[in-house]
């Protein structure tokens, strides 16, 4: 985010680079010692190094100048490169900024270019070409290779699978900056207080996907392709949860992935002429969800709507309901391994407005969301059932979770 | 050439400054490009035609001259005088270059400004582009580089910040300018090809169409690329919402004509090249009649057209029974307080507070005066329909069940009037409960608000110079944002207006009101806000804007008329069908004819521009007085007491939208007191007074135009009444002119007056700060002996004379228009409805004067018994027997909360 660079003298080799900035000398006494935050004359502009590696006997040196990428709520989205960094530290592969490499390289381009100079002949020029050729190929294999050679995090290696994506591939409506009111910092914190290794999903492949837990959609802007609905549906019914909070408004793009699991956003299935009637906007309330006796556990809406589903009722269940009992959030169990297709009719239900305050100020008192949330997950995953009415440290029972009230 | 297509490309500028299609016009900017674009057109085209038909073109032109509004009008007028300067037999040769100039310049400018008013009318029902068009545009965008996706009718763009929802819209593909330019470069290329003999227009005009419509999704991706450019320099926590306005920003949209202009430069900037004559018939062989028979079926295609826009056949008037659905708009909804739209709790004076104006008690009271009106308090049935002409619903919050759609349905095809009154974003779920109607109709509410461009919250409409039989009689009036109408492909439009920006709901707001900031997904340009259709053998109209009707603003200019109007036209039964689809197939018979003739015969192109201008500057008149003759405007059919309220020497300041502010200036409160009593205020100057039963000046402050104070004394010499305000904060009065002819005068006095008022019998007396001494007539309110209140008889008229007419003001009122009357401000307003009341019924201001309010006979349609309906409860209009006064209702008034609570026009 914001950190020192780093100075990397021979034999250490910068890493990372940043381009489009410049290195601004902090200050004694300011906002955590920060400079100044404007461009002076003397500040190094661009190609700053922000991480660097020295090889060092048989291992290797790595410095960073900031720790932000390193924490939780970076790690979100810095994933991909961490992955490969550990990967990178924990293998005994040789580095591809060895001197000897580029020496070589180097030397080998110059001796190309000198004997084109030296003897011009049509058959020297092609049979370069053709060796140039051999080496895109054999640049491009090596980066597909790497490419292979990815990290993938895995949740199998828990039971129940802890590794729970947010999906970013589709252009959701979400902010990317993730303490604004409609980002999705509170959604991964929740997730992450739950024993949830969070991350976002940068790649919608069957591969992530199969290594997954959770997988979660807010309203996608784009929709998704044939292979992707094919690939929830193997995840889904190889025991993942797929979870997608999108409102009537912006169900468009959502709406083919929905149908292949039998929901759709209205408080009715389609008519025998196809359509479904319009819904009527629920806009924002709160309803219980969980009951026992005179208490009432709550879920808030930030602007609801009713959902359907065509599915046999036996699959699926209410979890929260709206105006005159019509579900807005609602799950259907598919295949046997104990996967999940959940809908909630609302946008901006995991949004922070709606669920955490960058503050950690409460909501009108109370969290009910991050209650919610945690009785919800625990319900997703077959736990036993928080119990969201015997208060924030409540032990787990089984016996306790009361009475839901979508049933 | 290329001089020639600067100034095409200028006059092609000039409309978005000159018409407010966006933004309200800019006249210098107007004239700063219309100027040079006609100077750089000079000279540009050598050929002009033969003398009679140059002088019979100009002719031709002279009622659009006339009728036309600016700029069109100007257009007109620099082609005649363009004419005029070629032919005119001046030794110079400056002249006749300015002439071809002007000729030019204006026939760009007439061309353009049709394509602007077909761009207008297209837009406004299609706003967005059809499923190709934005695909090509996504596709474009992301060949571009840009992260981007289809999301149904909008391009969602990536951003770290957000993801940004572009409207694919024509706006945004097509804006107006490219099309002015379009439209004005094909014009100028088929004159220019004149100059050559046997020249081809046909490749040129080709290739530079060619070239605009491949700039055009490159223009739009620029746009969108710059605004997220924009996006992306604008501070973490700096406001987005500064940067949408770019797509309507009319100096960007003239900047991006440089595109076309430099392609045109490039590709369509060489000289018109010969090709072989073609063996033609000579011309002095044609008989003179083919020579001029295409310049009148283009005058005829072009009188077609305009009786296909224009012409609405008023078919025959019903009975005049109206039916008001209450029962759907009452019934609850989540956190709706209140009916915003009942018309059965009467507004009088004893019930105040926000949703005592908020609502149609007066409309409702002011259509009854001119038809016969009755309220459904329960389901629709036939029962119900039995008899009935015309149906009203209006935002309701409960759903109509099938049986009640498939009712109203056949009630419309048998011929019954069906007005649909919806609000903004579908508030309290109406416009989806409306939309299972008007689905029926084929059209749609949108779920959306819409705002002004240049001032968010007022859009003043103004009906247009061809206007819809419903909006003819109707002057400027204010919107209080209204909802927008997606009219589908068959009906008519009433109003349309531009200028406009749309944002959808928030539906987390409670009334589902978004935020009145700028989003990149907004629509903007025109809007349509009133919408016809014909369906079997009835009618069918849907206006967007109920908040207009209610009672604290109903009766400000232009509002209680266009309801008025729509009953009326509703109210009528179709003859003719609808002409429109004949008149437009003959208008293209006629149009195709003329392209056809006019080669074979070559007719000339100027004569056939001019003879179809003149066929619409003829027919549009035409057209409109015979609108006005057969849908003439609706009389009062019962006795009703109509308060004008001066503005030819009076501004004292009234409120847009009831809106009441509280200032010392403004008098908001007291002509909502007009109502209260029963009686129906309308703000007029000159002669439209003459129809109010009294009139009311208001610190008369402006001079007295010639005449106007005999025509006044005439106006009380025949039985009417004046009721003048005047007071020491009123520094200009003006009053002293209008009241001499009765020999009465308000004078400021030595010793500053204060006070209570001395009042004869039972009259309530308030207490003032200061007022003016009245001079003449017989005093009848009094501080320490000085007359500041006194009254002439006149004729079978009267004149009074208030000398503390800011004691009315809104300052010393309540500030809001929600005040409940307490304390000090009791008789303040007592005070006001006995005044109305003694001026308007002249009663004797020494006896007691409160009449009591009683509810007229219940209006009830003869052939049908109706407890569903109730009374209209009303004050006494005019010398009647008083009636015991009803009890105040038991309060159903729920708990305003919020800002809406003294903010009436919106909730």
């Amino acid at each position: 985010v914001i950190g020192a660079s780093v100075e990397a003298d021979w034999p250490a080799v910068p890493l990372l680079v940043g381009r489009w900035g410049w290195a601004d000398p902090g200050q004694m006494g300011g906002s955590a010692h920060m400079g100044n935050h404007e461009y002076d004359p003397g500040e190094k502009l661009g190609d700053l190094v922000l991480a660097a590696e020295e090889p060092y006997g048989n291992g290797r040196i790595i410095t960073f100048g900031d720790t932000s990428g390193f924490t939780n709520g970076i790690t979100i989205g810095a994933h991909p490169f961490t992955s490969r960094l550990y990967g990178y530290l924990a293998s005994k592969a040789s580095s591809p900024q060895a001197l000897w490499r580029q020496f070589v390289g180097l030397l080998l381009a110059g001796a190309l270019v000198g004997v084109l100079i030296w003897r011009r002949e049509p058959m020297l020029l092609a049979v370069a070409g053709v060796v140039l050729a051999g080496v895109l190929g054999l640049c491009t294999r090596a980066t597909a290779d790497a490419a292979a050679a990815d990290v993938l995090p895995d949740g199998r290696l828990r039971a129940p699978n802890n590794l729970a994506y947010v999906d970013t591939t589709h252009m959701e409506a979400a902010n990317a900056e993730s303490w604004r009111p409609d980002g999705l910092a509170g959604l991964y914190l929740t997730l992450m207080r739950n024993g949830y290794l969070a991350l976002n999903l940068n790649e919608f492949t069957r591969e992530r996907l199969q290594r997954a837990g959770l997988v979660i959609s807010v309203a996608p802007n784009r929709e998704f392709t044939p292979a992707e609905r094919k690939a929830v549906q193997e995840f889904v019914r190889g025991g993942g949860v797929f979870l997608c909070m999108v409102g009537y408004d912006d169900s468009g793009p959502a709406a083919s992935l929905l149908k292949d699991f039998g929901f759709g956003l209205g408080e009715q299935p389609p008519g025998p002429d196809g359509k479904v009637p319009e819904p009527q906007p629920m806009g924002h309330f709160k309803v219980p969800y969980v009951q026992a006796g005179d208490r009432q556990a709550f879920v808030r809406y930030h602007a609801s709507w009713g959902i359907y589903s065509t599915a046999p009722p036996e699959e699926t269940r209410d979890i929260a309901l709206g105006r005159a009992n019509v579900p807005v959030i609602k799950f259907r169990r598919v295949g046997d391994a104990g996967g999940k297709f959940v809908l909630i009719g609302d946008t901006g239900f995991a949004m922070n407005k709606n669920l955490e305050n960058r503050d950690g100020q409460p909501f009108e008192g109370k969290r009910e969301n991050a209650d919610f949330w945690r009785w919800f997950l625990t319900l997703l995953r077959d736990q036993p059932m928080w119990n969201p009415l015997a208060g924030p440290e409540a032990p787990e029972d089984p016996n306790a979770g009361g009475e839901e009230a979508g049933q | 050439m290329k001089r020639a297509w600067l100034g095409v490309t200028l006059l092609s500028a000039s409309w978005l400054v000159g018409l407010g299609f966006y933004e309200t016009p800019n006249w210098l900017a107007w004239t700063l490009l219309v100027v040079p674009g006609a100077a750089l057109l000079s000279g540009a085209v050598r050929w002009m035609p033969p003398r009679p038909v140059a002088l019979a073109a100009a002719a031709a032109l002279v009622p659009a001259a006339i009728v036309a509004p600016w700029p069109a009008q100007a257009a007109a007028l620099g082609t005649i005088l363009g004419l005029l300067l070629r032919l005119a037999p001046v030794p110079r040769r400056w002249p006749g270059q300015l002439g071809s100039g002007l000729v030019v310049a204006g026939v760009v400018l007439l061309v353009q400004a049709a394509a602007l008013w077909g761009y207008e009318a297209f837009t406004a029902r299609f706003p967005d582009l059809p499923e190709p068009l934005a695909g090509l545009l996504g596709w474009v965008g992301q060949l571009a580089g840009l992260d981007l996706a289809r999301n149904g009718t909008d391009l969602a763009v990536f951003s770290m910040r957000q993801v940004h929802r572009v409207g694919a819209t024509w706006g945004l593909l097509l804006d107006p300018l490219s099309w002015c330019l379009l439209a004005g470069g094909a014009a100028w290329l088929l004159l220019k090809a004149r100059d050559v003999p046997g020249a081809s227009p046909l490749r040129p005009v080709l290739c530079f169409v060619a070239v605009v419509l491949a700039w055009l999704p490159v223009r739009a991706v620029l746009m969108v690329a710059v605004y997220m450019y924009r996006a992306l320099l604008t501070g973490y926590d700096d406001p987005l919402d500064v940067l949408p306005g770019q797509f309507w920003d009319r100096w960007l949209h003239m900047l991006l004509l440089a595109g076309p202009l430099l392609l045109a430069w490039r590709f369509v900037g060489r000289e018109p090249q010969p090709k072989a004559q073609p063996a033609a018939e000579p011309l002095a062989l044609l008989p003179e009649w083919k020579r001029w028979a295409p310049a009148g079926l283009a005058l005829l295609a072009a009188a077609a057209f305009v009786a296909a826009e224009g012409w609405d056949p008023a078919g025959v008037p019903k009975g005049g029974r109206v039916l008001v659905d209450d029962y759907h708009s009452l019934q609850p909804w989540p956190r709706k307080t209140f009916d915003t739209t009942r018309t059965d709790k009467p507004f009088d004076t004893e019930w105040y507070g926000h949703d005592s104006a908020y609502n149609h008690f007066s409309v409702y009271d002011y259509c009854d005066r001119h038809f016969t009106m009755s309220r459904q308090l329960t389901p629709l049935d036939a029962n119900a329909l039995a008899g009935v002409d015309v149906l009203m619903l209006k935002v309701p919050s409960a759903p109509y069940t099938p049986a009640e759609i498939d009712l109203v349905k056949r009630f419309v095809e048998r011929g019954g009037g069906l007005l649909l009154l919806g609000e903004h974003t579908a508030v309290y779920g109406s416009g989806a409960y409306l939309n299972r109607l008007a689905e029926i109709f084929g059209f749609r509410f949108r779920y959306d608000c819409a705002f002004g461009i240049d001032s968010v919250f007022e859009q003043d409409y103004t009906p247009p110079l061809l206007p819809h039989p419903i909006v003819q009689y109707m002057p400027t009036m204010d919107f209080a944002t209204s909802c927008t109408i997606d009219p589908g492909a068959n009906g008519r439009v009433a109003v349309r207006d531009t200028g406009l920006i749309n944002l959808t709901a928030d539906y987390h707001a409670s009334n589902f009101y978004p935020q009145a900031k700028h989003r990149p997904e907004m629509r903007y340009g025109p809007f349509v806000q009133l919408w016809t259709v014909r369906y079997g053998q009835g009618r069918v109209a849907a206006f967007t804007d109920s908040t207009i009707f209610s009672n604290f603003c109903v009766f400000e200019p232009g509002k209680s008329e266009i309801l008025l109007g729509m009953v009326n036209w509703l109210n009528r039964r179709d003859t003719l069908g609808e002409p429109r689809g004949y008149l437009i197939v003959l208008g293209l018979l006629l149009a195709a004819a003329t392209v056809l003739l006019g080669r074979a015969w070559r007719a000339d192109l100027l004569l056939l521009m001019a003879a179809a201008t003149l066929g619409w500057g003829v027919a549009v008149p035409a057209v409109r007085a015979v609108n006005r003759a057969s849908v003439p405007a609706p009389q009062p059919i019962r006795h009703m007491v109509r308060v004008g309220i001066d503005r030819t020497i009076c501004d004292a300041n009234l409120p847009r939208n009831g809106f009441i502010a509280g200032r010392r200036t403004d008098y908001g409160q007291f002509e909502r007191c007009i109502p209260r009593v029963g009686y129906f205020p309308f703000r007029a100057a000159g002669r439209e007074l003459d129809k109010a039963s009294m009139i009311l000046f208001l610190d008369p402050n402006l001079s007295v135009p010639e005449g106007f104070a005999d025509r006044m004394k005439r106006y009380v010499a025949d039985g009417g009444k004046l009721l003048v305000f005047d007071s020491p904060e009123n520094a200009k009065s003006s009053a002293n002119r209008l009241l001499a002819p009765f020999r009465m005068e308000t004078r400021r006095p030595y010793v500053p007056l204060g006070g209570q008022v001395s009042l004869p019998g039972d009259w309530p007396a308030p207490v003032v700060k200061g007022s003016l001494e009245v001079k003449g007539g017989t005093p009848f309110a009094k501080i320490k002996d000085s007359p500041v209140g006194a009254w002439k008889k006149h004729g079978r008229g009267k004149v009074w004379v208030i000398g503390f007419g800011s004691r009315f003001t809104d300052s010393q009122m309540g500030y809001i228009g929600d005040v409940t009357p307490s304390g000090e401000l009791v008789p303040v307003f007592r005070m006001a409805y006995k005044l109305l009341r003694s001026v308007a019924e002249d009663t004797p201001t020494t006896a007691p004067v409160e009449p009591p309010r009683a509810p007229r006979a219940a209006t009830t349609r003869p052939a049908v018994p109706t407890p569903r309906t109730t009374p209209t409860p009303r004050a006494p209009a005019g010398p009647k027997t008083p009636a015991p006064k009803p009890k105040r209702p038991p309060s159903t008034r729920p708990a305003s909360t919020g800002p809406a609570a003294t903010q009436p026009a919106r909730r």
